[in-house]
C-alpha cells in the first residue's frame, strides 16, 4: 500500500518465528554482560504501556545476588482497546517463550510463569503446548528453564505488576507500595523481572537482528516498532505494526472514517485528542521538546462526530469504579464521586462550575492514589471534560 | 481395615469416634482401635477439593488455582466449599472468602450452566451491545445478573474482552463469540439451549 503521508508500516512481531531454535540457542552462548549492553542500546521501553526502558530492568534483576528469582510475561491484557498480546500468544507463542528463557538466562532464573487472564482461557490449551515443545528443546539443550501457565480470574488491575504478583501469592489482587521495585522483591519476594507480552517478542527481535536494527527505527526517546490495536469508529480495525514517533494526524488519516472527532490514545487509563490538536500530538514516550508525545499501550480508539462524549467519559468512569481493587481511599472513593458528579451536573443537579471541582477531584487522585489505576483516572477526566466541556453539560 | 458390616455398627450411637485428618479412628466396645478411610461420608465437593489440592499443591500460592478448578467444576463457591478449602490448605476460610470475592470470575452465588458474560466497555457499547443484550434477555427471559430457572443459563455483564476489533463480543464459559448481531446471537443460544 503506497500512503504519502509519514505511517512506516513494520512487520518484525508476526514475521515467521520458525527459527526460534537456533536463535535461542546462538543467544545463549553469548556473555551475559553483551546481551544486557544489546538490550540498553536498542532503547527497547516497555510496551505495556509504562515504558520503563526493559535493559534497565533485566540489569537490575541480574546484579541482585539473590539465589531464586523469576520472569514473569504478563499477560494480563485488561485496558480497554487493548488485544494485540492475545494475537502475540496465539501467532508466535515461542518468540515469547525463547525471550523468557533468555532473560531467565540473563537474570538467574530458572522459573517462568504467564499471567494469563482469564478471558483468554480458550488461549491456554494451544500455549500448553507450545510450552511442552518448549521445554522439550530446553532439555535438549540442557538449559534449565522451565515455564508455567498461571491463570487470572477476571480483575483488570492484576495487570498491575505488584497486584499481579500479590494474586499469584493466592491473595486479593491489590497492588504493593513501590519501592521495593519487582526487580529486587517481587514474586514471593524475590527479585522478578516481568514484562508485557510485546516488550518480550520485541528482545526477540532484538535479539535476532542485532540492536541497530530496532534502534534504527522509531525517533528519538521513542525507537522501535509498536503494535496498535486500532478500534471505534474506522473502517478497518485491527492490530497494525508501525514505527513509534508517528503524528495523530496520519495516523487518523489512515485509520480514521473521514468524520473523527476524537482519538482515545492508551485505552480508558490514556488521553482523549480532540480534532484539533491531532497535528501537534504524537505517539511515543515522552521526553520530547516541542508538542504533545503520548505513550500508549497500544490501545488506539477513534471516535467519530456522532459519538457523545458524556457516554464515552461515563463508560470509563463506570469500569474504574468497577475496577477500583477498593484498597486506597481516593482511588475507591474518587471513581465513585465523579461518576455521581457528571451524572448530577448532565442532569443538572449541580451546577457546571461542579466539574472543577471534580477536575480537583482528579488531580488529588493523580497525587494520592497508590498506583496507576488510580493515578490515571485523571488523564482520560480531564481530557474529555476540558476539551468537550459543554458535551458534559447540556 | 474394618469390614462394611462393622461399617454399619459404626455408624451406631454407642461406637465412640474420632475424625482426624481423613482418617476415622474408631474404638470398640472391646477396646480395639480401627484407622479408616471414610470414604462414604466423603462428599463430592470434598472429593473435588482434595484431588485439586493433590494437583496443584496446600500452599497459599496455590489457592486461586484450587478456587478456579471449584469453580469450573461446580459452577460457583458455596460457602461449603470455601470452608472445606481453607480446611485443605490449612488458612482462615476468611481470607479464602476475601480473596474469591475480589475476582470477578469466582462467582460465589449459584450460577447456571453456560455463564453469558456480554462486554460493556465503551467499543462494544458503541457498536450496539445493548441491541444484543435485549435479544438474550427476550430469548431467556432474563435480565443481567440473574440465572434462568432451568438452571441452565445466567447472564452478566463484564468489563473489556480484548475484542473491541470484532465489536459487539461475549464469552459463553470460555468460548468467544465477536462481531455479535441480535440474529446471530439468537443462533448461538439456539444452540446453547439444545446442550
Amino acid at each position: 500500500m503506497t500512503t504519502s503521508y509519514n505511517l512506516k508500516r513494520a512487520d518484525f512481531i508476526f514475521r515467521n518465528e520458525n527459527d526460534w531454535e537456533k536463535i535461542l540457542n546462538r543467544t545463549l552462548q553469548k556473555e551475559k554482560q553483551e546481551l544486557i549492553n544489546e538490550l540498553i542500546s536498542s532503547e527497547l521501553k516497555g510496551r505495556g504501556g509504562a515504558g520503563f526502558p526493559t535493559g534497565l530492568k533485566w540489569k537490575l534483576a541480574s546484579e541482585d545476588p539473590a539465589d531464586q528469582k523469576y520472569v514473569i510475561c504478563n499477560a494480563d491484557e485488561g485496558e480497554p482497546g487493548t488485544f494485540k498480546d492475545r494475537e502475540i500468544l496465539m501467532k508466535v507463542p515461542f518468540k515469547v517463550l525463547s525471550a523468557m528463557a533468555i532473560c531467565g538466562y540473563i537474570i538467574g532464573a530458572t522459573e517462568g510463569f504467564i499471567y494469563l487472564r482469564g478471558e483468554y482461557k480458550f488461549l491456554k490449551s494451544d500455549l500448553e503446548k507450545a510450552i511442552s515443545e518448549f521445554d522439550y528443546y530446553c532439555k535438549e539443550i540442557k538449559f534449565d528453564f522451565s515455564i508455567k501457565i498461571f491463570m487470572g480470574s477476571g480483575a483488570y488491575i492484576c495487570g498491575e505488576e505488584t497486584a499481579l504478583f500479590e494474586s499469584m501469592e493466592g491473595k486479593r489482587g491489590e497492588p504493593r507500595n513501590k519501592p521495593p521495585f519487582p526487580t529486587n522483591n517481587g514474586y514471593m519476594g524475590k527479585p522478578t523481572v516481568i514484562n508485557n507480552v510485546e516488550t518480550l517478542a520485541h528482545t526477540f527481535t532484538i535479539f535476532k537482528y542485532g540492536a541497530k536494527k530496532f534502534y534504527d527505527l522509531g525517533v528519538q526517546f521513542s525507537r522501535g516498532t509498536k503494535l496498535f490495536s486500532v478500534s471505534g469508529d474506522t473502517p478497518k480495525p485491527g492490530i497494525y505494526e508501525l514505527e513509534l514517533g508517528m503524528s495523530l494526524h496520519d495516523f487518523v488519516e489512515e485509520f480514521g472514517d473521514g468524520d473523527t472527532k476524537a482519538v482515545q490514545v492508551g485505552g480508558a487509563s490514556g488521553f482523549l485528542v480532540p480534532r484539533k490538536r491531532f497535528d501537534e500530538t504524537d505517539i511515543g514516550f515522552k521526553g520530547k521538546l516541542v508538542g504533545i508525545s503520548l505513550p500508549t499501550g497500544g490501545s488506539m480508539m477513534l471516535f467519530n462526530s456522532s459519538r457523545s462524549m458524556f457516554n464515552v467519559l461515563d463508560n470509563y468512569l463506570e469500569f474504574f469504579r468497577e475496577e477500583s481493587c477498593g484498597q486506597c481511599t481516593p482511588c475507591r472513593v474518587g471513581c465513585q464521586q465523579l461518576l455521581i458528579g457528571i451524572k448530577a451536573v448532565k442532569q443538572g443537579n449541580k451546577p457546571a462550575t461542579y466539574l472543577d471541582k471534580l477536575l480537583k477531584l482528579t488531580e488529588t487522585m493523580q497525587n494520592t492514589a497508590k498506583c496507576g489505576l488510580g493515578q490515571s483516572v485523571a488523564n482520560s477526566f480531564s481530557s474529555i471534560v476540558e476539551n468537550f466541556r459543554e458535551e458534559m453539560i447540556y | 481395615m474394618i469390614t462394611s458390616s462393622e461399617l454399619k455398627w459404626c455408624q451406631a450411637p454407642a461406637a465412640f469416634a474420632v475424625y482426624l485428618n481423613d482418617y476415622s479412628i474408631i474404638i470398640n466396645y472391646q477396646n480395639q482401635i480401627h484407622f479408616f478411610q471414610p470414604i462414604v461420608s466423603m462428599n463430592p465437593i470434598q472429593e473435588i477439593i482434595s484431588e485439586l489440592a493433590d494437583q496443584y499443591g496446600r500452599r497459599r500460592e496455590n489457592l486461586l488455582p484450587i478456587l478456579q478448578g471449584v469453580v469450573e467444576k461446580e459452577k460457583y463457591l458455596s460457602d461449603y466449599s470455601m470452608i472445606e478449602i481453607a480446611r485443605e490448605l490449612d488458612i482462615p476460610s476468611a481470607e479464602v472468602f476475601g480473596t474469591a470475592t475480589f475476582y470477578s470470575f469466582l462467582d460465589y452465588k449459584r450460577k447456571g450452566k453456560f455463564i453469558i458474560r456480554l462486554c460493556k466497555t465503551i467499543t462494544c457499547s458503541m457498536k450496539g451491545k445493548n441491541q444484543i443484550l435485549l435479544a438474550i434477555e427476550n430469548m431467556l427471559k432474563i435480565g443481567v445478573g440473574e440465572t434462568s430457572s432451568d438452571k441452565k443459563f445466567s447472564l452478566l455483564e463484564t468489563n473489556c474482552l480484548g475484542w473491541c476489533h470484532k465489536a459487539p463480543a461475549m464469552l459463553i464459559n470460555d468460548e468467544i463469540y465477536t462481531e455479535l448481531t441480535p440474529e446471530k446471537v439468537r443462533e448461538i443460544l439456539s444452540d446453547y439451549m439444545k446442550k
